[in-house]
């Protein structure tokens, strides 16, 4: 897959994985392995962009005696999702035709 | 390599980054790790998983827009097989939030090495600029007191004259001419003064600079 479309990717992934609760690294990783590629190095950049584009807030919490950093989606982060939605409709009509050779 | 180890390489490989992001990712893969050792992987496993701390590093770094040298390049990073799924039931659940602790990431750009030729130039330049301008700040003293010990001799010599009953009008024009002479000498003297200061604080302002620079470096 393309390097960039799966950075835009990766980010609406990590966004959709705490989309219903909130998440933290591990558990991120875990629910977005079965269906794209992510390693720890890649998630953590990811989480830095899209809390400085106030896209997730994120809160520390004591677990087990360690602390773990919990994310929490945002509306932008919400938006952000929508919109990747509409413009995953609107590449479904470009495959299409790309898919059949172009014909009408 | 032991866990310790693979974060001491990790801290070294992000080195250009800033004490407190450096903090942050330290505590994100400690978190990482934390959580892998509760989900039952052995301690090589998960740096295994991790993969190779330089190679982590690098590309943080690069998603974080520092620059790599050419000899760096990023490996990827390739997710293990055996990586266990995390099933629902297992999971821990999260906790509600009891108070929401708002954190913000922030990135300091990394600052700009200077070379050891431009440093060479700098302190060969500031050492010329300090001794051209003790010199000139020298030369105006010595001015200044030249025009103030003339001006002296030529005011006694006049009073001295006039009260011997030399040259009457001579030793009044001499006596005038001592005067303005005095008022040059003191104009240069408070030029001497205030130049001198203004050099002795560059001189200072640079060297402090010179030396915090050391330091940081």
């Amino acid at each position: 897959m393309d390097a960039q479309l799966k950075k835009g990717l990766l980010e609406v992934c990590v966004l959709a994985a705490i989309r219903e609760e909130e998440s933290y690294g591990y558990k991120i990783i875990s629910d977005l392995t079965p269906y794209i590629e992510i390693s720890e190095s890649t998630l953590y950049p990811i989480l830095r962009r899209l809390e400085s584009g106030g896209m997730l807030t994120a809160r520390t919490e004591a677990y087990n005696g360690r602390l773990r950093k919990y994310f929490r989606i945002t509306q932008l982060g919400t938006a952000k999702i929508n919109e990747f939605v509409e413009a995953m409709e609107q590449f479904k009509v470009i495959s299409d035709f790309i898919t059949r050779g172009g014909g009408v | 390599m032991t866990w310790k180890e693979w974060e001491l390489h990790l801290m070294e490989g992000l080195s250009p980054l800033s004490l407190e992001e450096r903090a942050k990712i330290a505590e994100y893969y400690q978190e990482m790790y934390g959580d892998k050792l509760e989900a039952g992987i052995s301690e090589e496993e998960i740096l295994k998983e991790f993969g190779d701390p330089k190679a982590c590093a690098q590309k943080i770094l690069l998603e974080n827009g520092e620059e790599i040298t050419p000899t760096q390049e990023v490996k990827k990073v390739e997710p293990s097989p055996t990586q266990p799924q995390v099933e629902k039931q297992n999971t821990p659940q999260v906790k509600k939030p009891q108070a929401v602790k708002e954190t913000v990431i922030k990135i300091e750009p990394k600052k700009e090495e200077r070379s050891i030729v431009s440093r060479v130039f700098s302190i060969i330049g500031f050492i010329v600029l300090t001794l051209l301008s003790v010199f000139a700040v020298l030369v105006l003293g010595a001015f200044a007191l030249t025009f103030a010990c003339v001006a002296l001799s030529g005011c006694v010599y006049s009073i001295a004259a006039f009260a011997y009953g030399l040259d009457v009008e001579g030793t009044l024009a001499n006596f005038g001419a001592g005067l303005a002479l005095i008022g040059v000498g003191i104009l240069l003297s408070l030029l001497f003064a205030w130049l001198t200061k203004i050099v002795g604080l560059g001189c200072k302002k640079q060297l402090t600079s010179f030396f915090e620079r050391r330091i940081k470096a």
